[in-house]
């Protein structure tokens, strides 16, 4: 149809100025894309010809840069209970392969300072956990406390990055005490490996969506 | 009526639109502008975000469904979203009849 350039326009460089995940902004652009058309139709079930209407619509829905900010802040909101989710599920992950691996290959020559380096990062692995866990339960009465969506997904980039530092930090810990203990053992050993390369990749996937919470809501 | 004005009455407005139905966004707006007698005078494209940060509030529920031969995304309010209600209109209640006691009554009569 020749007179949906400026809504296809409109919604393009809204599309241009947001980020985030793939499902919820295509999910948003749909519905900037019906609302314009929708009020397009009424104008022109007001008698304006197609292209007066459409630029009506575009005026009213706003500007760009503003209604950009808007959607962007949900993006981020959802940035951020989507890196929540990824902890939730990983620190099990990671913790059951280091847990089996002390138990069956480190477990003869544990030194006394090697069971506290691993106890102290199954406390920081349980309290992160629990803080995320926690989070996700109060998340609609977060939403109700803090009106301010762009300052929901602040809060969400801030927690993610401190949360990313402290449990990389306490993984590196554990992978550096095993190293102490038997350095052999890093390499050597299948499943002591597996662990390393599962916990750098963990590592490496939940310092990427830390980034992109930070970056979002920058 | 100016958005900066209304900032920080969207939410209860969009409420209170979406009490005893469930509408599309559009649907929504219009009847926002009716009921208002076309004074609501706000971007559009502020009412959708809005929208969303009420779903997530767990306010209102929203879905995809066939309007008018188009696919919607369509909302009504949930349980909590209708207390939530309740609890801005009394609260608007209390405030107008505060302010109206105030600026509605007149001059002080002379002192005699």
């Amino acid at each position: 149809m020749a007179g949906q350039s400026l809504i296809d326009d409109y919604v393009d460089a809204l599309a241009a100025r947001l980020r985030g995940p793939s499902v919820l902004l295509g999910d948003l652009l749909t519905e900037a894309r019906d609302g314009l058309q929708d009020a397009a139709e009424s104008y022109l079930d007001a008698g304006f010809d197609p292209e007066e209407a459409q630029r009506r619509a575009v005026a009213d829905f706003g500007p760009v840069p503003r209604i950009a900010r808007e959607y962007q802040a949900e993006l981020a909101v959802a940035q951020g209970v989507r890196f929540i989710r990824s902890l939730l599920l990983l620190i099990p992950l990671v913790h059951g392969l280091w847990e089996l691996n002390r138990l069956l290959w480190v477990d003869a020559s544990q030194p006394d300072w090697y069971r506290t380096v691993a106890q102290a990062t199954d406390l920081t692995s349980w309290v992160l956990a629990a803080s995320a866990a926690a989070i996700l339960l109060a998340f609609r009465w977060l939403a109700r406390l803090i009106g301010d969506t762009r300052l929901v997904g602040r809060l969400a980039g801030a927690w993610s990055v401190g949360a990313v530092g402290v449990y990389g930090f306490s993984l590196l810990t554990v992978v550096v005490a095993t190293a102490g203990v038997e350095p052999a053992l890093l390499l050597v050993s299948p499943p002591v490996l597996l662990a390393t390369v599962v916990t750098f990749a963990v590592m490496g996937r939940l310092v990427l969506l830390a980034r992109r919470c930070f970056v979002l809501v920058a | 009526m100016k958005a900066d004005a209304l900032r920080g009455h969207l939410d209860a407005l969009l409420l209170a639109t979406l009490d005893g139905r469930e509408l599309h966004g559009y649907a929504i707006i219009e009847a926002l502008q009716l009921r208002s007698g076309g004074a609501l005078d706000l971007p559009t494209g502020t009412v959708y975000p809005a929208l969303r940060r009420l779903e997530r509030a767990g306010y209102v529920r929203s879905e995809w469904t066939t309007v008018s031969g188009r696919q919607r995304r369509t909302y009504q309010l949930t349980t909590a979203g209708r207390r939530a209600l309740t609890a801005e209109r009394a609260a608007w209640r209390e405030f107008t009849t505060a302010i109206e006691g105030v600026l509605g009554s007149g001059p002080w009569p002379a002192k005699a």
